[in-house]
């Protein structure tokens, strides 16, 4: 029997995507996992992969296309397997979506053919086997429970399958951002983007840019801003470093250790990663899901490296790097662009001395870093060198005061001075 | 104020002490309660205090006597009745069923029957088929009736003294095995809540459901899956009706497996219940793996003391049933 494939529901608000090119033709021979098109929703660019090994068959929908989520795209016939085209059901229903991809059948005709007799691939269930905890975590992160490999009899899909489907995805698979908001948010100093063509002429922003535009602009205009500025000095933090590199590969960036000494504070400090719910609450968040803001050709994207706090630092260097990797390779999935509960933004690669930052609501708080400087301190009677990264705290003043964010920072800078302080 | 361990036995017996030297409108019947102190000596000494009025010795008339005790109750009276075996229970079922789970809710709440019925279930003792039933669950299918099943000499004292409070009546369960179980108890009177279960250990692997003498076989089940590095949370149901499907399924949200272990035969046990809840509603999503339940078998026990071991749950196979649910290859139903 061939497999069908079909428009996957890549967030719980996913209704449709437009197909962006095929990477395969009609009677190509593809395995389980061979990216076969590519599809694109207001958030995400997304692969589809092929969902068993065979020969792509029945292919449908055209580049450009808008197609509803379940909508089938081609059949996989087994390799030797004897293939027809399924008569389309009468009462054309749209693709047989997993969760019963609705009558949007009709926004795409062609694509939309429905399968000829369905029913065992209709009740919801589809074929794959999954637990119940299963199916719930992957409708939450909006993962498709057929991409995920299943460890149990049969390919059985468990909870522990999801969630380490989730993280592999999450430093994958990229898009553009949703958070665009986020950070971009450098001021005005928006950092990626190399200049635009000058004088006259027009340009139109492509989608990260756009939304990231009216994300900044609402966010500057509706959330009340306050910047606290002060030097971090990050002495042990570089020693640190050069010693990590000798031990570990890949070797952490200075962003990555600031990233864990961020994380790690911030977990004393909920009310930065807290965030304002209109009416007078809010609302704090268990975890510390901590946004890195990345320059991308696209424009400025944010990838969040869930429970951050939590991570250790072997685990966090990679995941970081592979997000930011994916970010800049537009490979980030919607998850992977959600969820975040402070930001982080580093310019001083680049040169800048110190910025104020934009925050990406709705979190309540965004750290701006600037470049390493080495500075003159006055101590024990002679001038001494000092190595500071300068760090403007952009706070909503809805949820914390300047006294909440003062001492966030006095906390990072001791722990940057004493490691330990983190054990 | 320290002192020593006390028994199980020990801490039913403080329990009525205080509360019969409280309130002159709680008294104890039931077989043998009186000289010879019990069937399980759990009375002894009490005769002595209180008078043959009030620790009542009856003949071997179940139905007789725990009828008197609800017309008691009805009458205001908070009497306690000991059934010898639970297994006699089968003779009270008009008095219980019909009566003292109805009269509350046909008056209208004019009258009520704050009756305890005390009285020792399970196997284990070789006293074979009619004296080792565990047939608490008929009780858990009656509305009006409360149905306690406590593990620990702590809470045997403290639910009997809010069963002894309660204006319902509150069949409680005791286990023979349980009796000469020692733990802390404090010598003054407290109470443990009714329908309230207890995390008796922490774990965030499986959920291992229980309650009575089953508790601490799920306790050295889960200590021996410690070992294999599995940690396993224990809930102790303790009362059986209302049952705090509540503390269960916030277990379960935690751990994703669940395991039931009940003394009880497995068809239609109180164990189907705890899983229905669980199953029904959101819960069911927390689920990673199907349920299992460890219980008696559907047999009557058996007298051979080899046999009878064989139909009756053990730590052992708690062990071996959590490992096979935990198993990666778990979930292939043939």
């Amino acid at each position: 029997m061939a497999a069908e494939l079909k428009v996957p529901k890549l967030g719980m608000d996913m209704e449709e995507a437009n197909i962006l090119r095929w990477l395969v033709e009609e009677g190509a021979e593809v395995e389980k996992g061979d990216p076969v098109i590519e599809i694109d929703t207001d958030k995400v660019s997304y692969e589809v992969e092929a969902n068993a090994d065979g020969v792509i068959r029945g292919l449908r929908g055209e580049e450009g296309q808008t197609v509803p989520v379940g909508a089938t795209l081609a059949f996989i016939a087994a390799p030797g397997e004897e293939w027809t085209e399924p008569e389309p059901a009468p009462g054309d229903r749209t693709a047989t979506g997993g969760n019963g991809a609705p009558p949007q059948a009709e926004a795409a005709p062609p694509v939309a053919e429905a399968r000829p007799e369905a029913p065992e691939h209709r009740n919801g269930g589809r074929t794959v086997r999954a637990s119940p905890a299963a199916r719930r975590a992957a409708a939450d992160r909006g993962l498709e429970l057929e991409a995920i490999p299943g460890s149990g009899p049969g390919g059985r899909v468990y909870l522990s399958d999801v969630l380490e489907s989730d993280v592999r995805r999450r430093p994958p698979e990229a898009a553009p951002v949703e958070a665009d908001g986020t950070q971009e948010a450098a001021g005005t100093s928006v950092p990626p983007e190399p200049a635009v063509g000058a004088a006259s002429g027009r340009e139109s922003l492509s989608h990260v840019r756009r939304v990231g535009a009216e994300r900044t602009a609402k966010s500057f205009a509706e959330v009340p801003h306050f910047y606290l500025t002060r030097d971090l000095e990050v002495d042990r933090l570089l020693e640190l470093r050069e010693r990590l590199k000798a031990k570990m590969d890949p070797a952490p960036s200075v962003t990555e250790l600031l990233a864990l000494a961020v994380a790690r504070t911030l977990k004393d400090h909920p009310r930065l990663s807290a965030r304002y719910v209109e009416g007078g609450e809010i609302e704090t968040n268990a975890g510390v899901n901590l946004g890195i803001a990345a320059a991308t050709d696209e424009g400025l994207v944010v990838p969040v490296l869930r429970g951050a706090d939590a991570l250790p630092l072997r685990g966090l260097v990679p995941v970081l790097k592979d997000l930011v990797r994916r970010a800049r390779e537009g490979g980030l999935g919607p998850d992977d662009l959600s969820g975040g509960t402070f930001t982080i933004s580093n310019l001083g690669m680049m040169g800048v001395d110190s910025f104020d930052a934009i925050i990406n609501a709705p979190q309540a708080g965004i750290l701006a870093l600037g470049r390493i400087r080495t500075v003159p301190e006055w101590k024990d009677g002679a001038w001494e060198p000092r190595r500071v990264i300068s760090a403007t705290l952009s706070v909503d003043h809805r949820v914390a005061d300047g006294a909440d964010g003062a001492r966030f920072l006095e906390s990072l800078q001791e722990v940057l001075l004493d490691w330990e302080l983190l054990l | 104020m320290p002192r020593g361990e006390t028994t199980y036995r020990e801490a039913l017996r403080e329990a009525m002490v205080g509360a019969m030297r409280e309130n002159h409108e709680v008294f104890l019947m039931g077989e043998d309660v009186g000289v010879y102190g019990g069937a399980f000596g759990v009375s002894r000494g009490m005769v002595e205090e209180f008078g043959e009025e009030r620790v009542v010795d009856t003949p071997i008339s179940e139905a007789g006597y725990v009828g008197l005790c609800t017309g008691a109750a009805l009458m205001g009276m908070r009497p306690i009745a000991e059934l010898q075996f639970s297994d006699f229970i089968t003779h009270c079922m008009d008095q219980l069923v019909n009566q003292a789970a109805k009269i509350r809710y046909m008056f209208g709440g004019e009258g009520r029957v704050a009756m305890v019925v005390r009285t020792p279930g399970g196997a284990g003792t070789g006293a074979a088929a009619q004296h080792s039933q565990s047939l608490e669950a008929w009780f858990v299918h009656v509305p009006g009736l409360k149905v306690v099943m406590p593990s620990t000499p702590y809470d045997a004292k403290g639910m009997l003294l809010s069963a002894i409070d309660d204006d319902n009546t509150v069949l409680f369960y005791e286990h023979k095995l349980l009796y000469n179980k020692k733990g802390e108890v404090p010598e003054e009177p407290y109470r443990v809540p009714i329908g309230e279960a207890r995390v008796s250990r922490e774990g965030g692997d499986v959920t291992i459901v229980t309650a009575g003498l089953m508790h601490h076989y799920a306790l050295e089940a889960a200590a021996a899956l410690a070992d294999g590095g599995v940690e396993a949370e224990v809930v102790d149901l303790r009362t059986l009706s209302p049952m705090d499907d509540g503390a269960v399924r916030r277990s379960v949200e935690k751990t994703g497996k669940l395991v039931v272990v009940e003394e009880d035969v497995k068809t239609a046990g109180w164990g189907a219940e705890v899983v229905s809840r669980v199953v029904e509603g959101s819960s069911f999503y927390a689920l990673d793996r199907a349920p299992a339940r460890v219980a008696g078998a559907d047999v009557p026990i058996p007298y051979n003391r080899d046999l009878e071991a064989h139909v009756r749950p053990t730590p052992e196979r708690v062990v071996e049933a959590t490992r096979a649910l935990l198993d990666a290859r778990a979930g292939v139903y043939a």
